[in-house]
């Protein structure tokens, strides 16, 4: 009976991708947790560690990270662990999806050193035709050789002035994963390399907000694909910044992304951590009404810590006194300062929250 | 399939846990904070009043971009926490257990003991470098399995030096750190997690071990482990001052002998502003090379990191010989850490000279380790001026 329903559950996920759900659920993030301590041979007594203390905000996105690190040149545990947080559709406690993450820390560790040949990259793919793993590993090669600085730019809130990167190459690039993309595009980062790239040749507009669309209607879970198309309005990459506010009223116009209210804070946050830093608001006009609508939302569905220091930082940057009280002084809260940008800026916030607020101020 | 190794394991565990500084800052010094109330331009919503953000205090510190390069006022030229963590860098990679690490490690430190090497603002590179293993600065090792995890590369740095003293001084160390996290932090008996370990039985060995290893010239930290091993034994004020006074005459220019040394007595006497005033002086009696009060000034400012800026009011400096020290050290070491901690230190004991005469010199971004908050910054600035 238990084999029937199984099977019944499993056709649905076929037909409907009704799994989409599972992955923004404890049980889910629970099985990736035992698949990356197994994958990372952890030991009993540091199972014991990890179960203490916030296995899922803490751990998970750790370990994700950390099996990055350790295998990202070993393609069998590689394949292992990006196939299942793709088929799975794995969403972190913070909201963003796993896939993303790992395939982020995959790049930054490439970073470091060069980790697959291409003559490796070929062979795993011949040996796994049918698994995304080693067309992304390929792709993010090749894009870490002709974009090179553009890539630390890209990710990081360093400029791009003066740095060159190669055309024919990215184009080539381009073409190679439209060509592959029913298997690559099985897993979500394939839309955000496709953002990048259209970033780089400074697309039209149109073009990203299709490729985001089409990312969301395949990954609804992926509000990093939304966040990851913003970009495309930074200065840095000669867009106008004035336009993110409107661009995020668009995603939440998207099938399915009306609740996704998050994707306020989450696109202002990335302008600040991939450009403007503490400037942001000098820089970028705000609609303050949707960030905090959306911070609210955020930190409601998704209660990350990560989603609460950022949220802080942006609400204390735009001088919502209450609403950076609510969450410094939330019991819980549990500060990152690395997330914080400047080592002051955590202490000067929460020293003005702390301040009483005049009564007239208080009622409103 | 392979299976990683304990080291690895460890290793994970440690990555994950927040890599700090050293963890034990000043406190903040303000007592008014940023005070403006103004309603920000381009605010959507007239019920929602937002004021002037309190990192606006930041914004002439940082560039047009949000980086603090090109800047009308100039960036610090030195940035004191990064030329640390740079130091203990072969510290930190340690606990990979590789060979080359190990090896690495071993060599800086045989190079810094032999040329005596400091960083720009005049600190002994190898007491920063035996920090980074010190529970006493860094949280990572208050856990006792992280020092337990520590004894594999341990042993592996042994068989590959087996003439250095210096993994069985760090191993001596993690022994203090065992002792450390079990006498400051045990969970409720009958937990899995519980902290069995006895920390006298550890510091007993500690000792034992540390004197099998005959004198250590040029090297004070097994001296400085024995002293605070006493201090945790409930040593006297005096039998701690007899320990400091021998061990600087062995070793006399590791500062951290007098600062920890301090801490170790004031923790015991009834009297530690006296005991302090004590060894400061003692310690500029034993570094003439330094200056004539430079170590005055900064075992005063070494205790000070640790128990904040603030608590100066409650001691007894000798603030003339403070401001000489204080000039010996910037015209030797004319770091903006430098000047602006010392400062602080005289603008919280209210020296208004020594304290103008420093803050002329600060340029920058005001550094927060020294004045908690900018602001304070501001307010010590203008006192001095009135």
């Amino acid at each position: 009976m238990k084999t029937f329903w199984t099977s019944v559950f499993a056709l649905l996920c076929l037909v409907r991708g009704a799994c989409a759900a599972d992955g923004d659920s404890n049980a889910a993030r629970h099985e990736a947790l035992q698949l990356l301590m197994r994958e990372l041979g952890l030991q009993p007594r540091q199972i014991e560690v990890i179960m203490r203390d916030h296995p899922l905000d803490k751990w998970l996105p750790s370990l994700i990270e950390a099996h990055a690190r350790q295998f990202g040149k070993d393609p069998e545990r590689l394949q292992t662990v990006g196939d299942h947080l793709a088929r799975t559709r794995l969403v972190l406690v913070d909201g963003t999806m796993a896939s993303p993450v790992y395939q982020l820390a995959l790049t930054v560790e490439r970073n470091q050193l060069p980790i697959l040949r291409p003559f490796q990259i070929d062979d795993w793919q011949r040996a796994s035709p049918k698994s995304a793993q080693p067309g992304l590993a390929g792709a993010q090669a090749r894009l870490d050789l002709a974009a090179g600085d553009w890539r630390v730019a890209y990710f990081r809130a360093n400029s791009a002035e003066g740095q060159t990167l190669n055309a024919s190459q990215l184009a080539d690039l381009e073409r190679h994963l439209v060509a592959n993309k029913s298997v690559i595009a099985q897993d979500p980062t394939w839309y955000a390399l496709m953002v990048e790239l259209a970033v780089y040749r400074r697309a039209a507009e149109a073009e990203i907000k299709a490729l985001v669309a089409e990312g969301l209607l395949a990954f609804p879970e992926n509000i990093q694909l939304a966040v990851d198309g913003a970009t495309y309005y930074l200065p840095k990459w000669k867009g106008d910044p004035s336009r993110l506010g409107a661009y995020a009223a668009w995603v939440l116009s998207l099938p399915g992304m009306s609740n996704r209210l998050d994707i306020y804070p989450r696109i202002y946050s990335h302008a600040l951590y991939r450009q403007f830093r503490l400037t942001l608001f000098r820089a970028v006009a705000k609609d303050w009404d949707a960030i905090r609508r959306g911070i609210r939302h955020m930190l409601a569905t998704y209660p990350a810590k990560s989603n609460k220091n950022s949220a802080a930082l942006l609400a204390c940057l735009a001088g919502d006194r209450e609403l950076t009280h609510q969450i410094l002084y939330e019991p819980a809260f549990e500060l990152e300062a690395e997330l914080w940008l400047d080592h002051d800026a955590p202490g000067l916030c929460m020293q003005w929250a702390r301040q009483p607020m005049s009564a007239e101020r208080s009622k409103t | 399939m392979t299976t990683p190794n304990s080291a690895i394991v460890a290793l994970i565990i440690l990555a994950a846990w927040p890599i700090y500084g050293l963890s034990r800052a000043p406190s903040a010094q303000v007592t008014e904070g940023p005070s403006t109330s103004t309603k920000a331009p381009g605010t959507q919503n007239a019920e929602l009043s937002l004021e002037r953000s309190p990192l606006e205090v930041l914004l002439p510190y940082v560039g047009p971009d949000g980086t603090e390069k090109n800047l009308p006022v100039g960036p610090l030229a030195y940035d004191q926490k990064s030329t640390i963590r740079s130091i203990q860098e072969p510290a930190f990679q340690f606990r990979y257990n590789r060979p080359e690490s190990l090896t690495l490690l071993d060599d800086t430190m045989h190079r810094y003991l032999k040329n005596r090497e400091r960083d720009p603002s005049g600190l002994d590179k190898l007491t920063l470098l035996y920090a980074r293993f010190d529970a006493f600065y860094f949280q990572d090792y208050q856990i006792r399995e992280n020092a337990g995890f520590a004894s594999a590369p341990i042993e592996k740095w042994r068989s590959l030096r087996p003439q250095s003293r210096f993994p069985q001084v760090v191993r001596a160390m993690m022994l203090m750190n065992r002792a450390f996290a079990a006498s400051t932090g045990r969970p409720g008996v009958g937990s899995s997690m519980a902290n069995t370990d006895d920390p006298n039985e550890l510091l007993e060995q500690m000792v034992t071990e540390l004197d099998k290893l005959g004198p250590t010239p040029g090297d004070a930290q097994p001296d400085i482990l024995r002293i605070r091993a006493r201090a945790m034994l409930g040593a006297s004020d005096a039998e701690l001052l007899k320990l400091i006074d021998e061990a600087s005459r062995r070793n006399p220019s590791t500062l951290e002998l007098y600062g920890m040394g301090a801490l170790s007595v004031m923790s015991t006497t009834d009297d530690p502003a006296g005991y302090l005033e004590t060894i400061a002086r003692l310690a500029a009696e034993r570094t003439p090379e330094e200056g004539k009060n430079a170590y005055y000034a900064r075992t005063y400012w070494w205790v000070l990191t640790w128990i904040g800026i603030p608590n100066v009011r409650d001691f007894k400096v000798d603030w003339e010989r403070f401001a000489d020290g204080s000039r010996e050290i910037v015209d030797r070491y004319p770091v903006q850490w430098n000047i602006q901690h010392l400062a602080a230190i005289a603008c919280a004991g209210g020296a208004k000279d020594p304290a103008r005469a420093l803050i002329n010199g600060a340029k920058g971004r005001p550094i927060s380790s020294a004045w908690g908050q900018i602001t304070y910054f501001q307010r010590c600035r203008d006192w001095t001026r009135n």
